[in-house]
């Protein structure tokens, strides 16, 4: 009951980002904060503190795992996350919710255009 | 200078969150160009570390993986627990309440059982009248009179700690006889008595007589091995006297056929034990607490 995805919801934003950052492939905090302003176009930031606090509650969740250092990468202090299948199943979910409520939102407003007399 | 700052943040954050997620915080300030954007993250960090300590205790003690298992560099193993183990705070206050009221219930059982040791209640003993005693009596008579009279044997020859015997503990209480200087109470036809017991418990003992002709039935040597010992039992003046090697004589109270308590010496008494011909065989002696066997020769 757990591996629910639908437990899971609503994410928050700052969640609901970072799962769709990882989405794409693996990354480390940095780039996750750069995909998260490019995805937002600039309007949403998250600093290390937001980040690194909803990635500790991710890992726990199991959302998101850490599958290590890339022996290659700039930085030896990087550390890359990855998004786990239950990870991407509530990204899923999510997507699904918001869509719902974007179709929603889009017929209400369609009703309460005004007509012309 | 800003650096130094935000290292200080990461270093008060929780040591589980510090352990896994401090160097990365690090490198992202250190990949920041610009002092603007600098002060941002130092705010950021300030902020995370209000919210890890006021928010998120429930990570306050996680073990991050990475920092808890040690490599091992002097050949030696070392051994972690990967779990964070941690016990329930309403748990430890509850073995702290049992373990206090287990202390008191303890405590209060010795102190109710040592009081109740101490104060062993010992019935009024009642021996046979005088008049019912034979001259020529011997212990062996007592009991099969009161065993042929139906009823329970007053004159107990059981081992004294057994039960309805006359002293029930090991320390019998202290006798003292109604009477002034070392010189036995004045026996005559009737019963003389002494208070027994302690102060708070003032539990009569009837004293009983032993004829002047009965004693020899008690006199002799008796020997006893361990310790070496030698016991002389003697009847002079109409009462037994006892001598033991580099003491002084000793008289000898009857308060049964076969129990006579050491006059002038506290806690000592002696019992007789006889054979199925009612022949006294033994003694035993007690003093202080210690028993002392001595086979009559």
């Amino acid at each position: 009951m757990k591996d629910d995805p639908s437990t899971f919801l609503p994410l928050s934003p700052a969640t609901l980002h970072i799962l769709l950052s990882l989405a794409g492939e693996d990354l480390h905090g940095y780039a996750i904060m750069q995909e998260v302003a490019r995805q937002s176009e600039g309007k949403y930031n998250i600093g290390p503190g937001t980040l690194y606090d909803n990635l500790q509650k991710l890992i726990k969740r199991k959302l998101v795992e850490v599958p290590g250092r890339r022996p290659g990468d700039d930085d030896p202090r990087r550390r890359y996350y990855r998004l786990t299948s239950l990870g991407r199943g509530v990204l899923a979910a999510e997507a699904a919710r918001l869509a719902g409520v974007v179709r929603e939102a889009r017929l209400r407003l369609r009703m309460a255009k005004p007509r012309r007399a | 200078m800003l650096q130094l700052l935000y290292r200080s943040v990461l270093r008060l954050h929780p040591p589980a969150f510090r352990g896994r997620f401090a160097e990365e915080m690090l490198a992202i300030f250190d990949q920041v160009q610009g002092t603007r954007p600098k002060f941002s993250l130092l705010m950021d960090g300030i902020v995370s570390l209000l919210r890890q300590w006021a928010l998120r205790p429930e990570f306050w003690h996680e073990i991050s993986r990475s920092s808890a298992v040690q490599p091992t560099t002097d050949g030696i193993p070392t051994f972690s627990t990967l779990d964070a183990f941690r016990p329930r705070t309403y748990a430890v206050i509850n073995g702290m309440v049992l373990s206090v009221v287990l202390f008191c219930v303890t405590g209060f059982a010795i102190r109710y059982s040592w009081i109740h040791v101490l104060h062993v209640h010992i019935p009024r003993v009642v021996f046979e009248d005088q008049s019912s005693i034979q001259p020529n009596a011997s212990p062996a008579d007592f009991r099969g009179k009161a065993a042929s009279s139906g009823r329970t044997p007053v004159l107990p020859v059981a081992p004294p700690t057994a039960p309805g015997a006359m002293f029930t503990s090991a320390h019998p209480p202290e006798v003292r006889v109604a009477t002034d200087g070392t010189t036995p109470p004045a026996v005559d036809a009737n019963t003389s008595t002494a208070q027994i017991g302690e102060a708070s418990s003032l539990s009569t003992l009837t004293l009983t007589t032993i004829p002047a002709n009965h004693l020899a039935s008690y006199t002799g040597t008796y020997v006893s091995q361990s310790p070496n010992m030698t016991i002389v039992i003697a009847a002079e003046g109409g009462h037994l006297m006892m001598r033991v090697a580099g003491e002084p004589q000793r008289t000898l109270v009857p308060v049964s056929s076969t129990r006579f308590v050491v006059l002038d010496v506290e806690d000592s008494w002696i019992a007789f034990a006889h054979d199925s011909h009612g022949t006294i065989r033994q003694l035993e002696l007690v003093q202080n607490g210690q028993s002392f066997t001595a086979q009559r020769q």
